[in-house]
């Protein structure tokens, strides 16, 4: 990085902290993906249950126990509720990646601004063109945003009553791989960036 | 201007070339309108040193006046426009969902907190940019596809100074309305219909009738409005063009009935599958305003008079409840389209299920005109085009016809000379005799008229102006006629001596009117079925009232009705023949269904005009919608009285043998390609007394076949051929035949 333009070397002095922000985001990301997907398995299990319980025909005891089945299905409720509120708090994790992302995509556009277009476009043979670098931000960044949203809106749009669990998972899943598999590419594309020191 | 290449892909991003980019005055991440030949695409770019340098790569996720059913064109050029951009205050949007349940959840939110709906078109806009009246397309996304949200439309961002308006978590956010996927691409491309204004404007009255002042039109008005409309007419009118016009003019989703869909082979798959669109009609009415569309319904609910089947009759029952179901819901109507209304079950055709009838007949000349302008707009036409004259010599096109005639054109125009590029008049004058009309198809009676002009015919100066004051004037100056308050004539009759060229003097005004020439003889009329020759006449007046102004030819009319004898009471063919050609004659003939509309009686030999147009002081010509029955016979008094009254045939003309002058004329007619030698024509026409035009043509060739005879080089006639032949052919005429002729003349024949 010693013989580079100067007004180049602060733009990439940014996009070193914002990929190693990314780096975080993302091991943070698979993590609480991870958290969550042990909550939705037993989340859909719990389901499972509530859903046989409703329509099972338990008459032999419902004449010992009157209201067990009431008590069940108040009792999974619960479970449910606190299965969501655990996933809910995996979402805010989400949603602080996504926001810690879109401003460092932010402060590089804004450096990009004042750059001539031919230092933009300069590729080395270790360092892609800064250009190519915003780029990736902003895809990863809108790609995370959505991610984030449609699992959000799968969780606030949950009933107990109405649950289809294989479209619920195949809903949850989409996108993952496109978005982890384009967070590595960047990330390995920066890889001499983020170790020049 | 650049090669433009377009993705399928959400991302909005235009890879360009670094240089091209520094040339446009473009940065890093700055927004760009490209404008392509047909539609507009907001774009944001980055630049890529894999594209060449005058080549825009982008998506086409943020567009205008892109129509959905085209794929885009690849090999297209196009603009970009730096675009001035900010950050969006607040925006108003349409949302184009993908199904019904979707907007009844959208809907609900709407109503109960708003926010939610809002934060999701937020989040299906993240960093989009958008400018007033773009659409962006969302269906592809991970969250539209969850969100069941399509496509968004931008209907106004509020703000003047910028071009485009970044949206971000800021922005404010309002759902005007919620409309589904299907009724909104429907309704992008609407067909174009000429002539039949005032009909749509009537449509889309009733259409939209109960969505304005609904103060106004309250719940027991409602009621009243028709929800059935029956488009009658004859085929390729525009009945179906119309339907769909309407629906996109009025933003109503058509479901249209087809009957080779609906059919099964199954029993009982038929009755499935009806009512499988009646329940999908009744989903869309929820959403907004829709046409149930029941094209050609005669096949649909034939008449059960004449079915012994079960299937179509639980057809009708399933559309009449159906009907009962609608009665009170304002959304939704019923229009359906035949051309053979007879057909179609009377249950139907009563108020409440097709409460109003419309006919939409085959189109007048201003109509034409109207359809030729809407059909040729898009072609490159020649300044020597005259739309008008087209229109006039296109009597009894319809709408599809005259479309036809245009393709004709440009298919003449591709196939000939290969470095014009535009149509000239003379195309399509081609076109025009190429393409028959489809009314005329099928017609008993419809011949090809070899056109034959007033100067083809020699002499008889004063039989001419007779025959063009009675045929003639009607058809081409029927404001005059009004104007005086002259009922036009029903019918003329032409006697006269045999050979006289009647036949070719009605062939001549045929052919200066541009009518509808449907030509009846008795080989034609009488068949060995009884009731069939009655059934023929009524057809052919018919077709003839459809194809107005038209011309119906009788030759030799004594031989098809002949008088009724008074002593015999065994009532003939011919008689009954004659029956129905006087009530035909008279206008009973005409049939309900066939009338234009009830408060407009058209009558025969009526001129009426258009009163709409009237009103609008718009100066359209007066139509004439009439029939004219001309007859030629040289046996006058064999005629029946009833036929040759006034009211019938008004007007009887008789057609003298030819006398000195005209025969000279005849002469001159006939030997115009004729190599003559010293031939006194005038000295012929002396000694040819009693000669009629036919055997002055016989004259004429005998005299040339014997200048052959005397060797078959030679190059002329001379007068010693003539005199020759004068010796061989003898006159037709005699004195007393003249005479005969002559004293019907004096006392009427």
């Amino acid at each position: 990085m010693e013989n580079i333009d100067p007004r180049l070397k602060s733009a990439y002095q940014q996009l070193q902290k914002s990929y190693k922000i990314l780096q975080q985001c993302q091991t943070t990301w698979k993590e609480t993906l991870k958290q969550c997907q042990e909550e939705i398995d037993s989340l859909q299990n719990l389901s499972e249950q509530y859903t046989c319980c409703n329509e099972a025909g338990i008459d032999v005891l419902l004449l010992q126990l009157p209201d067990v089945r009431e008590k069940l299905l108040y009792k999974i409720s619960l479970e449910i509720d606190k299965k969501l509120s655990k996933l809910h708090i995996n979402m805010n994790t989400l949603k602080e990646c996504c926001d810690r992302i879109s401003k460092q995509y932010d402060y590089s556009s804004t450096i990009s601004k004042g750059l001539p277009l031919d230092l933009v476009t300069m590729t080395t043979e270790t360092i892609p063109a800064f250009a190519d670098m915003v780029e990736w931000l902003n895809d990863i960044d809108i790609m995370l945003h959505h991610q984030y949203w449609a699992k959000k809106h799968l969780l606030d749009t949950y009933t107990v009553q109405k649950f289809d669990s294989d479209n619920f998972m195949k809903m949850w899943n989409s996108g993952n791989n496109e978005t982890t598999q384009k967070v590595n590419d960047a990330l390995c594309y920066v890889k001499f960036l983020l170790d020049d020191t | 201007m650049m090669h433009v290449c377009v993705r399928e892909d959400q991302s909005q991003k235009c890879w360009i070339h670094p240089a091209t980019l520094s040339q446009l005055n473009g940065e890093l991440t700055s927004y760009f309108m490209i404008s392509t030949s047909d539609s507009d695409f907001i774009c944001q770019v980055w630049p890529n040193d894999q594209i060449s340098t005058n080549c825009l790569s982008f998506s086409n996720s943020v567009f205008k006046n892109k129509s959905a059913h085209d794929s885009c064109n690849v090999n297209n050029y196009g603009d970009a426009i730096h675009m001035k951009t900010t950050n969006s205050k607040s925006l108003k949007l349409t949302l184009i969902v993908e199904d019904h349940q979707i907007i009844k959840l959208l809907k609900h939110d709407l109503k109960i907190h708003p926010s939610k709906v809002e934060n999701m078109c937020k989040n299906l806009l993240y960093k989009y940019c958008v400018a007033e009246e773009f659409t962006v397309s969302v269906g592809q996304t991970q969250l539209g596809k969850i969100y069941g949200i399509y496509y968004i439309l931008i209907n106004s961002c509020e703000d003047e100074n910028y071009d485009g308006f970044i949206i971000n978590q800021q922005t404010e956010i309002l759902v005007d309305c919620i409309v589904s996927k299907e009724r909104f691409l429907q309704n992008i491309k609407p067909p174009d219909i000429g002539g039949l204004e005032k009909e749509a404007r009537e449509l889309c009255d009733i259409l939209s009738l109960p969505f304005q002042g609904r103060s106004l039109i309250s719940g027991e008005f409602k009621k009243v409005l028709p929800k059935g409309i029956l488009l009658r007419g004859p085929p390729g009118t525009g009945k179906t063009s119309l339907v769909k016009h309407v629906g996109s003019e009025c933003n109503a989703y058509i479901i249209t009935v087809n009957s080779p869909e609906v059919f099964g082979a199954r029993p009982g798959e038929t009755e499935e599958n009806l009512n499988k669109i009646l329940d999908k009609a009744l989903t869309f009415n929820e959403e907004g305003r829709t046409i149930l569309f029941l094209d050609e319904v005669d096949t649909l609910c034939p008449d059960r008079r004449h079915l012994d089947g079960q299937k179509e009759i639980n057809l009708t029952k399933l559309l009449v409840d159906f009907f009962d179901r609608i009665t009170s819901n304002e959304n939704i109507m019923v229009i359906g389209a035949t051309n053979r209304p007879v057909s179609v079950d009377n249950v139907l055709r009563r108020p409440g299920r097709f409460d109003k009838e419309i006919m939409i007949n085959v189109p007048n000349e201003s109509q034409r005109l109207d359809i030729l302008k809407k059909v040729t707009s898009s072609l490159p036409l020649s300044e020597d085009v005259d739309l008008e004259r087209l229109a006039f010599i296109t009597n009894g096109y319809v709408g599809a016809d005259l479309v036809s005639v245009a393709r004709e054109a440009v298919l003449i125009v591709i196939l000939g000379c290969k470095k014009e590029r535009k149509i000239k008049m003379d195309h399509f004058e081609q076109a025009v005799r190429k393409v028959m009309p489809s009314i005329r198809k099928g017609t008993v009676g419809l011949v090809e008229l070899s056109p034959v002009q007033w100067s083809q015919i020699g002499g008889l100066s004063g039989v001419k102006g007779q025959i063009q004051q009675a045929v003639e004037w009607p058809i081409k100056h029927p404001e005059a006629f009004q104007r005086m308050g002259l009922p036009c004539p029903k019918g003329v009759l032409l006697y006269g001596p045999p050979g006289c060229c009647k036949t070719t003097l009605v062939r001549a005004a045929a052919t200066s009117v541009n009518a509808t020439f449907i030509s009846l003889s008795g080989a034609q009329l009488y068949s060995p079925y009884v009731g069939d020759s009655e059934r023929l006449i009524n057809e052919v007046f018919q077709k003839a009232r459809a194809a107005a102004p038209s011309i119906i030819f009788l030759d030799e009319i004594d031989s098809i009705v002949g008088k009724r004898s008074e002593s015999s009471s065994n009532r003939g063919v011919q008689e009954r023949v004659l029956s129905s050609l006087l009530n035909e004659m008279d206008g009973i003939g005409i049939k309900l269904d066939d009338k234009l509309h009830t408060s407009e009686k058209v009558k025969e030999g009526d001129i009426t005009s258009s009163k709409s147009a009237l009103q609008e002081g718009k100066s359209y010509k007066t139509e004439n919608r009439n029939v004219l029955l001309v007859a030629a016979t040289n046996r006058p008094d064999l005629l029946d009285d009833a036929l040759v009254r006034p009211g019938r045939i008004d007007r009887i003309l008789y057609v003298p043998p030819p006398d000195e002058e005209a025969r000279f004329e005849i002469f001159k007619v006939y030997t115009k390609k004729m190599p003559l030698k010293n031939v006194n024509l005038e000295d012929l026409s002396k000694n040819t007394n009693l000669f009629s035009g036919a055997d002055l043509q016989n004259l004429c060739r005998e005299a040339a076949l014997h200048a052959l005879t005397d060797s078959l080089e030679s190059t002329s006639v001379s007068m010693e051929h003539f005199r020759r032949a004068l010796l061989t052919v003898e006159p037709s005429l005699t004195e007393t035949m003249v005479e005969k002729y002559t004293k019907m003349l004096n006392r009427g024949p």
